[in-house]
C-alpha cells in the first residue's frame, strides 16, 4: 500500500461523484490521485462524497493529508489528517 | 449515553465508508470514536481543520458516534467569548484565504466579545505550537484591548480599530514553513488582575508557506542642480526597505543600496533614469549579480520632483526597471517622514506585472480586473482588512487598515496599502521569477549568488546582503576564466566580448526611439529574439553591410497619465557577429537611431587614480576624460569576483558611495569601453 503525503494543492471535482486531487509538499511536487465512485453502489458513492468533502476541507484550510492507495493504482482508498 | 468533548485531533476516512476520529483537549489526550455516516464524517473533518470544539455523543459502551455537534457559545455561562481568531501579515480575511508567508512578520488577532454590562479592559496570552509533540511557545499580547459590550459578536467593529482586539506579534522562531496551531491560553482583567474565563474556544491551525525572497538593489540617483548635490536620505532608503518587508508577500528581503551619479542632466525624467539603471543592471548581472534582482532608481525631490515610471512586463521578467521619487512632504496623507516607501512599492509593483486599476486619476488598464469598488482593499466590512505590523526601529507603530477605508497601492488614491489582489499577484510573479533561476551567464560558471545559494541550507532562498549582518558563505574559487573565449582578465587586458547590452528608449505611439547605452557583457546569455516586436537592432560591418537583424523585445512602461504616449524600454543583450562595427535601432524599414563603435585601440591607463573622501562619497580622480567615442565603467567589489557598477561616463572624476568600502578600503575596477569592446585600465584598492 502506498501513501502520498502533503497539502491538497488542487482539487478537481466531477459529477458522479469523482475527483482528481493533487497532493504533495508543493504545487510543482505533487502526485495526482483519484476519488472514484467505484461500482456506483450507495456505499461507494457515500464514501466518494465523504472523501471529496474531507479533501476540500483540507485544501481550503492548508492541512496536510496522508492518502493511501494501491502501489500501482492512483485511486484513494483512505485519507488521514493527523494532529497538528 | 456518553459525550466526548474536545477538538478533533486526528481524523481517518476509509472505504465503507468508515471514519475514525480522535477527540480530546490535546493531541495526547484523546478518545477514539467512529462512524459510517458520511454527514457525521463531514462535520468531523470540517471541525478538525477549522479548530472547532465538538460534542460527540455515543453509547456508554461503544465508540460508534450517534451525534456530533459544535459546541454552542453561551454568554450567560461565560460572558467573555472568543468571537474569532485571525492570523495576518499584511492583508487577510477571516477565512484565512491569503496564504501566510514563512519568515514574514505575523500578528495573531484575537477578537473577544464582552457580553457583560460594562466595558472591560483585558490583556492575554496565546499558546502556539508547530507540531503535536513540539513545545508550546507562549506569547503575550502587545497591548491591552478595551472590550465594549456594544461590539460583542460584531467582528468588524472589533477588527477595524486597533485596541479592540488582543494582538499578538509572533516570535520569528515559530514562523518557519509548516503548520502552526494557535490557542488562547489566558485572558486577564487589567482592572482587577484576575483571570477571566473565555467561552467558545477554538484552536485553528494555519500553514506558513516557503516563499522566495524579494531581491532588490536600489540606486540612489545623485544629481546636481543649482550648485547643490541631491541624494536620497538614509531615512528614505530605510523606509522603502521597511515598507517592502511589511507590505510585500515576502519573508526575506535580499537588499542592497548605493548612490550613483545620474548620467542625464537634471531635471531628468524617469525614462532617463530607467535607461541608466537598465544599463547598470546589465553590467552588474554580467559581473555576478543574481539575475532575479530587481533594480530601482531612487530620486530625491529636494532638487526637483521626478514622476515615477516603470516597465510592466506581461510575463515574469526581473529585468524590468522602475524608478521613483522620494522625500518628506509631497502627499498629505503620508506624514511619517518619507513617501518614497509606498511610492516605490507602487513602481516596483509594475515590474511584477501589476497595472493601474483606474479609480483615482490613474489610467484604467486593469479596471475590469480589479475586484473591489473604488480601488479599496475589500468590498465588505467583514472581508479583507489590512494590517501594518509596524517597525519600532523607525518609530512606525502597528496599524489596522480597514478594507473599506484604505486603497490599493497600484491606484493614485490616498491611504494606500496592499489589496489581496495585488498581494497575490506579486507573489505569483515572485514564484515564477524564482523558477527562472539566477544563472544568466554564458560561461556556465555559476553567478556568485548561485554558488552561495547552493551552499546554504534548503529553503534559505538567496544570499542576504552581507551588510545586513549575515556573514556570507563563500563559494569555492571560480575557475580560471582567462582561457574563456572573449575575456582576458587582469589590468590592461582587452576584453573581447561577443555579447553587448543595448538599452534604448522607444515611443510606441510615435514609433520613435533612441539608443542610450551600449556596453559589452561577455558573460551574459543573449536575449531571445522577439519576432512579434516592431523594433529590431541591425548589426552592421565597417563597410555598412548588414551582418544581422535581431527583433528585440520591448518592455512597455506603465502609462502614468491618461492620453500619454505608450513608451517602452529595450534592454537586450545581443550577440555580435565578427566584424561588427555599428548598430541601428529600426522599426520596419525606418532607421530611428544609430551607434558606431569607435576603434578601440586598446585602453589607456588613467593618468592617475586617486581617491578622496568627500562627505558620503569617495571621489575617484582618473586624471583625464575618456577619449571621444569611449567611456568609463567604474565598478567596486568586496572580493574581486562580483563587481557592482558605480558610474558610467566620460568624465575624469567619479563619486562612489563610501558605504561600498570594506574595512576602510575600496576595491575599484575601471574599464574603458567603446560599447563593443572594453579594456580594464585599472584595478586597485583605495583607502576610503
Amino acid at each position: 500500500m502506498a501513501e502520498t503525503t502533503g497539502l491538497v494543492q488542487q482539487l478537481l471535482v466531477f459529477s458522479g461523484p469523482s475527483a482528481c486531487a493533487w497532493i504533495g509538499p508543493t504545487a510543482r511536487n505533487a502526485e495526482v490521485l483519484l476519488v472514484s465512485s467505484g461500482s456506483g453502489s450507495t456505499a461507494d458513492a457515500a464514501f466518494a462524497e465523504s472523501l471529496i468533502h474531507t479533501l476540500s476541507a483540507a485544501a481550503t484550510n492548508y492541512r496536510s493529508v496522508i492518502a493511501a492507495h494501491a502501489d500501482t493504482d492512483a485511486t484513494i482508498q483512505s485519507v488521514s489528517i493527523e494532529a497538528v | 449515553m456518553a459525550t466526548t468533548t474536545g477538538f478533533v485531533q486526528s481524523f481517518f476516512l476509509g472505504s465503507g465508508p468508515l471514519a475514525c476520529a480522535w477527540v480530546g483537549p490535546t493531541p495526547n489526550s484523546t478518545e477514539a470514536v467512529f462512524t459510517r455516516d458520511a454527514s457525521l464524517a463531514g462535520i468531523l473533518s470540517q471541525a478538525q481543520v477549522t479548530g472547532r470544539e465538538v460534542d460527540v455523543g455515543h453509547p456508554d459502551d461503544s465508540g460508534e458516534i450517534s451525534t456530533v455537534a459544535t459546541r454552542p457559545c453561551t454568554p450567560a455561562a461565560t460572558p467573555l467569548h472568543l468571537d474569532g481568531i485571525e492570523v495576518t501579515q499584511s492583508i487577510q480575511d477571516l477565512a484565512q484565504s491569503v496564504p501566510l508567508i514563512a519568515g514574514k512578520a505575523t500578528v495573531v488577532r484575537v477578537f473577544l466579545g464582552n457580553s457583560t454590562a460594562s466595558t472591560m479592559t483585558v490583556r492575554g496570552r496565546i499558546a502556539v505550537r508547530r507540531g503535536p509533540d513540539d513545545p508550546v511557545t507562549v506569547v503575550a499580547s502587545a497591548a491591552n484591548a478595551v472590550l465594549d459590550p456594544a461590539h460583542a459578536g460584531d467582528i468588524p467593529a472589533q477588527r477595524n480599530r486597533l485596541g479592540r482586539s488582543l494582538d499578538f506579534p509572533l516570535p520569528p522562531s515559530v514562523l518557519g514553513d509548516g503548520p502552526l496551531t494557535v490557542a488562547l491560553s489566558a485572558a486577564v482583567d487589567v482592572g482587577t488582575g484576575a483571570p477571566v474565563p473565555v467561552g467558545c474556544r477554538r484552536e485553528p491551525s494555519v500553514w506558513f508557506h516557503r516563499s522566495p525572497p524579494l531581491r532588490i538593489r536600489v540606486l540612489g540617483m545623485r544629481y546636481a542642480l543649482g550648485g547643490v548635490t541631491h541624494v536620497p536620505s538614509n531615512l528614505d532608503f530605510d523606509f522603502l526597505f521597511s515598507w517592502l518587508r511589511r507590505a510585500y508577500p515576502v519573508g526575506q528581503l535580499v537588499q542592497s543600496q548605493t548612490l550613483v551619479t545620474a548620467t542625464a542632466a537634471a531635471p531628468f525624467t524617469d525614462v532617463d533614469v530607467n535607461a541608466q539603471v537598465a544599463a547598470i543592471r546589465a553590467l552588474d548581472v554580467d559581473s555576478g549579480e543574481d539575475n532575479r534582482t530587481h533594480y530601482y532608481g531612487f530620486v530625491s525631490d529636494t532638487g526637483f520632483w521626478m514622476r515615477g515610471g516603470a516597465a510592466v512586463p506581461p510575463t515574469a521578467d526581473p529585468t524590468a526597471i522602475a524608478s521613483g521619487p522620494t522625500g518628506r512632504t509631497a502627499f498629505s496623507w503620508d506624514t511619517d517622514g518619507s513617501y518614497g516607501d509606498w511610492y516605490g512599492g507602487h513602481e516596483l509593483g509594475h515590474t511584477f506585472g501589476r497595472r493601474h486599476p483606474g479609480f483615482c486619476g490613474e489610467t484604467q488598464e486593469d479596471l475590469d480586473g480589479y475586484p473591489f469598488p473604488g480601488g479599496k482593499l475589500a468590498d465588505r466590512d467583514d472581508s479583507f482588512c489590512g494590517y501594518d505590523v509596524g517597525d519600532p526601529a523607525l518609530g512606525l507603530p502597528r496599524a489596522v487598515l480597514p478594507g473599506l477605508d484604505w486603497t490599493d497601492v497600484m491606484t493614485y488614491c490616498a491611504d494606500e496599502w496592499m489589496s489581496p489582489y495585488t498581494y497575490q499577484g506579486i507573489r505569483t510573479r515572485l514564484l515564477e521569477e524564482d523558477a527562472l533561476g539566477s544563472r544568466s551567464r554564458a560561461s556556465g560558471v555559476p553567478a556568485f549568488a548561485d554558488a552561495v545559494a547552493e551552499s546554504l541550507p534548503a529553503g534559505a532562498g538567496g544570499q542576504p546582503d552581507p551588510r545586513v549582518g549575515v556573514p556570507p558563505v563563500l563559494p569555492a574559487p571560480e575557475p580560471d576564466r582567462s582561457r574563456e573565449p572573449g575575456r582576458v582578465g587582469g589590468t590592461g587586458s582587452l576584453l573581447r566580448p561577443t555579447v553587448v547590452s543595448v538599452v534604448a528608449t522607444v515611443d510606441l505611439t510615435r514609433r520613435s526611439g533612441r539608443i542610450v547605452h551600449v556596453h559589452p557583457v561577455p558573460s551574459t546569455v543573449p536575449t531571445a529574439p522577439d519576432p512579434t516586436s516592431p523594433y529590431a537592432l541591425r548589426v552592421l560591418g565597417s563597410d555598412g553591410r548588414t551582418l544581422a537583424t535581431i527583433p528585440v523585445p520591448v518592455t512597455p512602461q506603465a502609462r502614468e497619465e491618461p492620453g500619454a504616449d505608450d513608451t517602452g524600454i529595450v534592454a537586450a543583450a545581443i550577440a555580435l557577429p565578427a566584424g561588427a562595427a555599428a548598430l541601428e535601432l529600426r522599426t520596419g524599414d525606418r532607421r530611428l537611431d544609430a551607434f558606431r563603435a569607435a576603434d578601440p585601440g586598446g585602453g589607456e591607463p588613467p593618468a592617475a587614480l586617486r581617491g578622496e573622501v568627500s562627505g558620503p562619497d569617495v571621489v575617484l580622480d582618473l586624471g583625464r576624460e575618456a577619449r571621444p567615442g569611449t567611456s568609463y565603467v567604474v565598478q567596486v567589489s568586496d572580493d574581486g569576483r562580483r563587481w557592482r557598477t558605480q558610474g558610467l561616463g566620460r568624465e575624469s572624476r567619479f563619486a562612489v558611495d563610501r558605504r561600498e568600502a570594506r574595512d576602510g578600503s575600496l576595491r575599484v575596477r575601471i574599464t574603458q569601453t567603446d560599447g563593443f569592446t572594453s579594456t580594464v585600465i585599472a584595478e586597485e584598492t583605495i583607502r576610503a
